[in-house]
C-alpha cells in the first residue's frame, strides 16, 4: 500500500507500444478564493462536482494522466489556497511548475483583476517557459456575467495565454483546458528515467529550483 | 518470408543472373522479407585477415537485381564475418513498420574471433513482432561433430544485440540458416550415392549427424525443420550436378539447412536449387508464412487509457490524507515571558500511514518563527490514528502581534496551512532605553500617540535613566545591599510576573517582597532592552581596549547619552554593592562576568569564549576604577 502512495514510477511499455513516452509535469492552479479552482480539479480528476466545496487551506495535491497522440502526460496538480493571507506561500507551488491555470469567476470582475496580477507574478517569477492558461470559470452562470468573453480573450491574446471559459459544474471545457495545456507543453526533453517520487517533486527544502522542466521517460 | 542459404565457395556472382532470379522467385506473390545467407563469400587471405572483400557489394548487387519483380525491397540489415554474410531485405511498403534493427556476429575460429567459421545475425522488430535471422558456418569434416555442436552453442549464447531483445532466444521468431556442416554417419560414399539414385532419402536421413545431435538435445532445441525432399546439397563438382568425383570422394551430405522457432510460422516450401552450379554447394531455400503481430492502435489506446485512469484513481485514493481540528490557532493576549500552549489534533483519515513534517516557507530559515515551538515538528500517524501537536509561544521581543503560517507537509501528498496568531501586551521589558526615558507614565498607560512619539524620539527626554531601572535598583539599594547570592538564586515566576506588572502599569505599592526577584528582574530588564546597553558596533573596540581604563573611558564617550547613563548607573550601583561584599559575598570578577555578558550581549547571544573574558575585563575596569569624574561630566 505504501508503495502505491509514494509514486515511484518507472514507465513500463508493452513491446513496441504505440504510446511513445510518459511526460510528467507539475501544474499549479492560482486565483482568488471561491472562483472554483478546487472544483475544476475535482471535475477533471474525479468527474465530480460539489455545490459547497470546502475552502482549501493549504495546497491540495492530485495526479491525473491524459493521453495525447504519441505521448502520455501525467499532471501533478497543486491546487492552492486562494485566500489573500496565503498569497506569500504561492511561490512554493508555482516555482518549478511547467504549467499554471489562473482561474477567475466570470460573474465577478474583481477576480478577473486578481487573475491578471497572478499572470503578472507568474511572468515575473515563475520559470520563463511556463505554460499559462486563463480559465473563466462558472460559465454556467453566464446570465450573471460581469467579465465579457472578448475582454478576457483579448487580454489572453496580448499575453499569449491559453484561454477558455469553463464550468466545473457542467464540465464544459474542463478536460479541454487541461488537454490544451498538455499539447502546448514541450515534450522533447528526454530526462533520465522516472522523476519525482514524493520529495523530488517539491521544490521547497533547499532546492534552488534548478530542476529540469518536465521530465520524460522514454 | 524467403530464407535462403548458400555456400558460394568464394565465387563471384554469375554474370547471368537468370538462375539467381529463378532461385529467389519461387512463388507468384512476392515475399515480404528476404533473408539470404552466404558462406565462403570470399576465400582470399585478405578477406580472412582484414575482413574486407569486394564480394559483399557484388553479391548484394546481384541479389538486388534478382529479387521478386512484383515488389521493391529495402535493406533492413546486412552483417558479415569474413565469408559469412547475412542480408535481410523487406518489401518497402512494410519498411516503415521496421524498428529496432541490430546486428551482431560471433567468430568461432582461432581466438574465437578471426576465422571463417562462426555466425552472424540480424534482429529487428516488424510491427509488434521481434524477428531474428542467424546465418552460420560451422566447423567442417565428418569427425568434428562435437566441434560443430560447440560452434552452434557459442553462436546461440554469445550473440548479443545490446538492447532488448538481447539474445537470440528472446525473439518472437527465429530463423536459423547456414552451412551447418553436419555429415552422414556410418554410410560410405558409395552407399549414399546408391540410396540417392534410388530416391531413398529417408535411409540416409536416419544417419544424418545433425538430426541425431538435435534428437540428443545437443543443438537447436525447440527448432523445427521442414521435411527434406531434396538430395544432399554437398559436395558437387563445380558447374555440374555430379557429386564429388575427386580422389577424396566425400560422401554427399545435407550441410545446408534452414530451421525455425516461434509462434505462427508455417513453412510453405523447403528445397534446394540445382541450376546454380558455380559452387560445390547447391543453394537451399525455404518459404514461410509467418504471423506478424500488429497492434490495434484504437484498442491499445483504449486499454492504455483505461489502465492509466484506474492507476490515477488508485494513486489518488492512496494519497496521504489528514484532517486538523483547527487550522486557525488564536492565542490569548501574550505577555512578556509568559508562555502559552495549545494543542492541535491531526487525524489520519486516509488509507496509508502519513509522514508529516512542518516545512520552511520560501526562503525562510526555519519552519516557524522564533517565538513559536512545535512539538513534535515531524512524525508518523497510522491510518485511523491521531496525533497531538503542541504549539507553544513565548514572547521575548517588542512585537505588537504574533503571526505565522505553518506549512504542514504530508510526505508524497498535500500541504496544510495552519495560522497561528496572538496579540501582544507591550511591556517595559523589550523597550529601548530611549523610549523608556521619554515615557511620562507607565508603559501600559501610554496613549498610542505618546508611545509613537516616544519610540521615534520625538518627545522630550524626561528621565536620565528609565524609571523602571531606577525602581529596580532603588529597591536593591534599600533592601538588598547585604543580601547573599543576589544574582545567583532564581526567583519564582509569580514574583517575576508581579514585578513586571508593577513596572508596566505603575503602582505605588512596593514592587516586590523578594530581593532575589528584583535582582533577577534587573538582569532580565538589561538582557531584553531593544538594543544592548553597550552599542553593538562598539563591542569590538571595547574588547580591544579592555586592558586600559583610559581607552575604555574614551569608548564610553561614544555611547548615546542615555545608554551611557544606564551603563554608569549600573556600574555605580555594582561598585556600591561591592562595598558590602563581606555581607553579600559578591566579588568584582563574578559581577563583571554576569554583567559583561548582559550589557554587551550580541544579537545571537553566543559570544566566543576569548571575547567573554575581555568583556568581563571591560566591565571590571568600570567596577574597580573611580567613576566620579565621569559622573561630573555627566552632570554638566
Amino acid at each position: 500500500m505504501e508503495n502505491m502512495a509514494t509514486r515511484t514510477q518507472t514507465a513500463q511499455r508493452p513491446n513496441g507500444s504505440a504510446q511513445g513516452k510518459i511526460c510528467q509535469f507539475k501544474l499549479v492552479l492560482l486565483g482568488e478564493s471561491a472562483v472554483g479552482k478546487s472544483s475544476l480539479v475535482l471535475r477533471f480528476v474525479k468527474g465530480q462536482f460539489h455545490e459547497y466545496q470546502e475552502s482549501t487551506i493549504g495546497a491540495a495535491f492530485l495526479t491525473q494522466t491524459v493521453c495525447l497522440d504519441d505521448t502520455t502526460v501525467k499532471f501533478e496538480i497543486w491546487d492552492t489556497a486562494g485566500q489573500e493571507r496565503y498569497h506569500s506561500l504561492a511561490p512554493m507551488y508555482y516555482r518549478g511548475a511547467q504549467a499554471a491555470i489562473v482561474v477567475y469567476d466570470i460573474t465577478n470582475q474583481d477576480t478577473f483583476g486578481r487573475a491578471k496580477t497572478w499572470v503578472k507574478e507568474l511572468q515575473r517569477q515563475a520559470s520563463p517557459n511556463i505554460v499559462i492558461a486563463l480559465a473563466g470559470n462558472k460559465q454556467d452562470l453566464a446570465n450573471k456575467r460581469m467579465v465579457e468573453f472578448e475582454e478576457a480573450q483579448n487580454y489572453a491574446d496580448e499575453n499569449t495565454l491559453l484561454f477558455m471559459e469553463t464550468s466545473a459544474k457542467t464540465a464544459m471545457n474542463v478536460n479541454d483546458i487541461f488537454l490544451a495545456i498538455a499539447k502546448k507543453l514541450p515534450r522533447n526533453e528526454q530526462a533520465s528515467g522516472a522523476s519525482a517520487s514524493g520529495q523530488g517533486r517539491r521544490l521547497a527544502e533547499g532546492d534552488t529550483g534548478a530542476r529540469a522542466a518536465g521530465s520524460c521517460c522514454k | 518470408i524467403f530464407v535462403g542459404t548458400w555456400n558460394v565457395n568464394g565465387k563471384a556472382p554469375p554474370t547471368d543472373v537468370e538462375n539467381l532470379k529463378r532461385w529467389l522467385n519461387c512463388s507468384d506473390e512476392p515475399p515480404d522479407i528476404y533473408a539470404i545467407g552466404f558462406q565462403e563469400l570470399d576465400l582470399s587471405k585478405e578477406a580472412f585477415i582484414f575482413n574486407e572483400t569486394v564480394r559483399e557489394a557484388e553479391w548484394q548487387k546481384a541479389l538486388e537485381w534478382s529479387t521478386h519483380p512484383k515488389a521493391k525491397y529495402r535493406l533492413v540489415g546486412i552483417v558479415r564475418l569474413v565469408g559469412i554474410q547475412l542480408a535481410v531485405m523487406i518489401n518497402y511498403t512494410h519498411f516503415e513498420h521496421v524498428s529496432n534493427v541490430a546486428v551482431d556476429y560471433v567468430g568461432t575460429g582461432i581466438l574465437g574471433k578471426m576465422g571463417n567459421k562462426g555466425g552472424v545475425a540480424v534482429s529487428f522488430q516488424l510491427h509488434n513482432t521481434t524477428l531474428c535471422f542467424v546465418n552460420c558456418h560451422l566447423a567442417a569434416h565428418v569427425e568434428e561433430v562435437e566441434r560443430r555442436n560447440q560452434d552452434y552453442n557459442d553462436i546461440n549464447t554469445k550473440i548479443n544485440f545490446k538492447r532488448h531483445p538481447q539474445a537470440i532466444k528472446d525473439h518472437d521468431q527465429i530463423y536459423w540458416l547456414g552451412d551447418m556442416n553436419y555429415r552422414i554417419r556410418r554410410l560410405d560414399t558409395h552407399e549414399v550415392k546408391k540410396h540417392i539414385a534410388m530416391g531413398d532419402l529417408n535411409t540416409i536421413l536416419c544417419h544424418d549427424q545433425l538430426n541425431q545431435e538435435k534428437e540428443r538435445g545437443k543443438i537447436l532445441a525447440g527448432f523445427e525443420e521442414g521435411d527434406i525432399n531434396f538430395q544432399p546439397t554437398y559436395k558437387y563438382d563445380v558447374n555440374s550436378d555430379r557429386y564429388d568425383s575427386s580422389e577424396k570422394a566425400r560422401a554427399p551430405a545435407w550441410t545446408d539447412r534452414i530451421f525455425f522457432k516461434g509462434k505462427g510460422i508455417y513453412q510453405q516450401l523447403y528445397r534446394s536449387f540445382m541450376e546454380l552450379k558455380i559452387s560445390d554447394h547447391k543453394p537451399v531455400n525455404a518459404l514461410f508464412r509467418s504471423e506478424i503481430g500488429i497492434v490495434n492502435r484504437e484498442k491499445y489506446r483504449r486499454i492504455h487509457e483505461d489502465l492509466l485512469k484506474s492507476m490515477d484513481k488508485l494513486e489518488n485514493e492512496f494519497l496521504p490524507q489528514v484532517t486538523i481540528d483547527s487550522t486557525d490557532v488564536v492565542f490569548d493576549t501574550v505577555k512578556f515571558r509568559e508562555p502559552q500552549a495549545k494543542d492541535i489534533i491531526v487525524a489520519n483519515t486516509g488509507m496509508v500511514p502519513v509522514d508529516f513534517k512542518f516545512i520552511q516557507k520560501n526562503d525562510e530559515k526555519s519552519y516557524c518563527k522564533e517565538w513559536l515551538r512545535i512539538t513534535p515538528f515531524c512524525g508518523r500517524i497510522n491510518p485511523g490514528e491521531k496525533s497531538d501537536i503542541r504549539l507553544e509561544i513565548n514572547l521575548e521581543q517588542a512585537l505588537q502581534s504574533l503571526d505565522d503560517i505553518l506549512v504542514l507537509h504530508l510526505e508524497g501528498g498535500k500541504d496544510l496551512f495552519i495560522t497561528v496568531s496572538a496579540k501582544c501586551q507591550r511591556s517595559c521589558f523589550t523597550m529601548s532605553v530611549s523610549t523608556l526615558c521619554r515615557c511620562p507614565v507607565p508603559i501600559l498607560n501610554l496613549t498610542p500617540e505618546q508611545l509613537k512619539h516616544a519610540e521615534n524620539g520625538q518627545s522630550q527626554v524626561l528621565y536620565s535613566v528609565p524609571r523602571e531601572l531606577w525602581l529596580l535598583i532603588d529597591f536593591l539599594y534599600r533592601k538588598a545591599l547585604k543580601t547573599r547570592d543576589l544574582f545567583e538564586s532564581s526567583a519564582l515566576h509569580e514574583e517575576m510576573k508581579k514585578i513586571r506588572e508593577c513596572l508596566d502599569s505603575g503602582t505605588l505599592d512596593q514592587i516586590s517582597d523578594s530581593p532575589y526577584a528584583v535582582a533577577e528582574s534587573l538582569l532580565i530588564f538589561l538582557s531584553f532592552t531593544k538594543d544592548p546597553v553597550v552599542p553593538y558596533h562598539l563591542h569590538k573596540r571595547c574588547i580591544e581596549a579592555c586592558e586600559s581604563f583610559a581607552q575604555c573611558k574614551e569608548i564610553l564617550e561614544q555611547f548615546h547619552k542615555l545608554e551611557r547613563n544606564v551603563f554608569l548607573y549600573v556600574c555605580m550601583f555594582l561598585q556600591d554593592l561591592l562595598k558590602y561584599s563581606v555581607d553579600n559575598g559578591l566579588d568584582c570578577h563574578g559581577l563583571s562576568i554576569i554583567f559583561g555578558d548582559i550589557l554587551m550581549r550580541t544579537p545571537m547571544r553566543n559570544t566566543p569564549k576569548p571575547h567573554c573574558r575581555k568583556k568581563t575585563r571591560f566591565i571590571e575596569q568600570f567596577l574597580t576604577n573611580d567613576l566620579s569624574d565621569l559622573i561630573q561630566v555627566n552632570k554638566q
